[in-house]
């Protein structure tokens, strides 16, 4: 591949998802899903808005003030993606508010135990460099995605745990963030670390994969429910079925 | 040159690339598991739970101690712990149904269904959550039985829930 399409591939990976992320904010507006994901959901909206941001002022500002702002918009992403992730673990608890509150508080903690994992995680990896100061700026977002992993882990583990099936938009959103955040934190390390004759294809590599998140999302919007809850509930006749059996072990 | 390239990689930059890869390869298996139509399973198993009571009794346990050699005692108990350990994983695996039938009652048009279907969602994640922490409990107790004991009430809790389950169809059904 020339590098001409090298560069016609890299302006399409960058326009295409961000367009793609409006079509995933329609149709859960018209699915009604963003009164159950408003997180997620403003995280598109955000999203979009800074990829218009980002992309006005690429050809009108310097290179300097476009990286901070770029930098600025992921910490902002990192730091949504939290709560999106708060958002996928309480969608297993549906209207349950005390668990809610007492599942968000340990979630608290976790998410400052795991930041302070990733964080040491990343410290070790950056004096491994051959030139520790170099990107400094890039080791918080790279501490942040570690922590970001482990908690999409634990959102697996958690509703695997707990012996239910997660809906099927949470299953979409929490697979398209975990693939995100893994590859981010691989390439931004392999791009800090050591210098690569072909730092492009890497950049390519990221935003393929982020286009291949957002097209998960725009299929599992597609394929959710109005009602989610409603593919859970089981005909009536089985309750009674059920009852006898509760009957016989409760006895 | 991909050969040098990976020669030349510092090790903590190694051990992030493996951890990625293997988190990928989860992400993958969890995929796969997801869009497999697997049944899934709505059946209780029952469980004797007044079996359960005698052997989580502590004063089972003391009079077993009193009345059996130390070597006796920890063979015995080792077997306890055994038997404990297969009732909490069913213990466990019928939370987990409760919590799907609670689950599926939970957005009933009946205000009382959904109420009832609340509590045993609460009560059964809260049954599983200690069944998980009595798993390792158990599991202490049986790397050093004279330590740890097994004794403690699990059996009400169950109890509770199950009885709060039955409540839920004939409701849901009316």
């Amino acid at each position: 591949m020339s590098y001409q399409h090298l560069i016609w591939l890299y302006r399409y990976l960058w326009i295409a998802p961000h367009v793609l992320l409006l079509a995933v904010a329609a149709v859960m507006f018209r699915k009604k899903l963003h009164k159950q994901y408003p997180v997620f959901f403003s995280y598109l909206v955000f999203e979009s808005i800074e990829f218009g941001a980002v992309f006005a002022m690429t050809q009108r500002v310097p290179l300097s003030l476009y990286v901070k702002v770029d930098f600025f918009g992921r910490i902002a992403d990192a730091t949504l993606s939290f709560a999106i992730v708060q958002e996928l673990f309480s969608a297993a608890l549906g209207s349950l508010d005390s668990m809610r509150k007492q599942m968000s508080h340990l979630l608290r903690w976790v998410t400052v135990a795991l930041v302070l994992l990733g964080s040491l995680c990343i410290w070790a990896l950056c004096y491994s460099r051959l030139n520790p100061a170099a990107f400094p700026d890039y080791w918080s977002i790279e501490a942040l995605r570690a922590a970001q992993c482990g908690l999409l882990f634990l959102v697996f583990l958690w509703h695997r745990f707990l012996g239910v099936r997660m809906p099927l938009f949470s299953f979409g959103v929490a697979f398209g963030m975990a693939l995100v955040a893994a590859l981010d934190l691989l390439t931004l390390a392999f791009k800090t670390s050591i210098m690569l004759p072909h730092g492009l294809s890497i950049d390519i590599l990221n935003m393929a994969t982020y286009h291949a998140a957002v097209v998960c999302w725009f299929c599992f919007a597609l394929a959710a429910k109005k009602n989610v809850a409603s593919d859970l509930r089981p005909p009536l006749t089985q309750y009674r079925e059920r009852a006898a059996e509760l009957a016989r072990v409760a006895r | 040159m991909i050969l040098l390239i990976l020669l030349t990689l510092p090790t903590p930059l190694i051990l992030l690339a493996g951890a990625v890869c293997s988190f990928l390869l989860f992400l993958a298996l969890q995929a796969w598991r997801y869009l497999r139509p697997a049944p899934v399973n709505q059946q209780l198993t029952p469980i004797d739970l007044e079996a359960l009571a005698a052997l989580t009794d502590p004063e089972e346990e003391r009079f077993l101690k009193l009345n059996l050699s130390h070597a006796e005692f920890r063979l015995a108990q080792r077997l306890r712990i055994r038997a404990i350990k297969a009732y909490v994983s069913t213990l466990s695996n019928n939370a987990s149904v409760l919590i799907a039938a609670g689950q599926a009652a939970r957005d009933d048009s009946n205000e009382q269904v959904t109420a009832s279907a609340r509590e045993i969602i609460q009560r059964a994640m809260r049954l599983k959550i200690w069944c998980l922490l009595y798993t390792l409990r158990l599991n202490a107790a049986l790397v050093l039985p004279g330590l740890f004991s097994p004794a403690g009430a699990i059996a009400g809790p169950y109890r509770a829930v199950t009885s709060l389950a039955t409540k839920l169809p004939g409701r849901a059904v009316a």
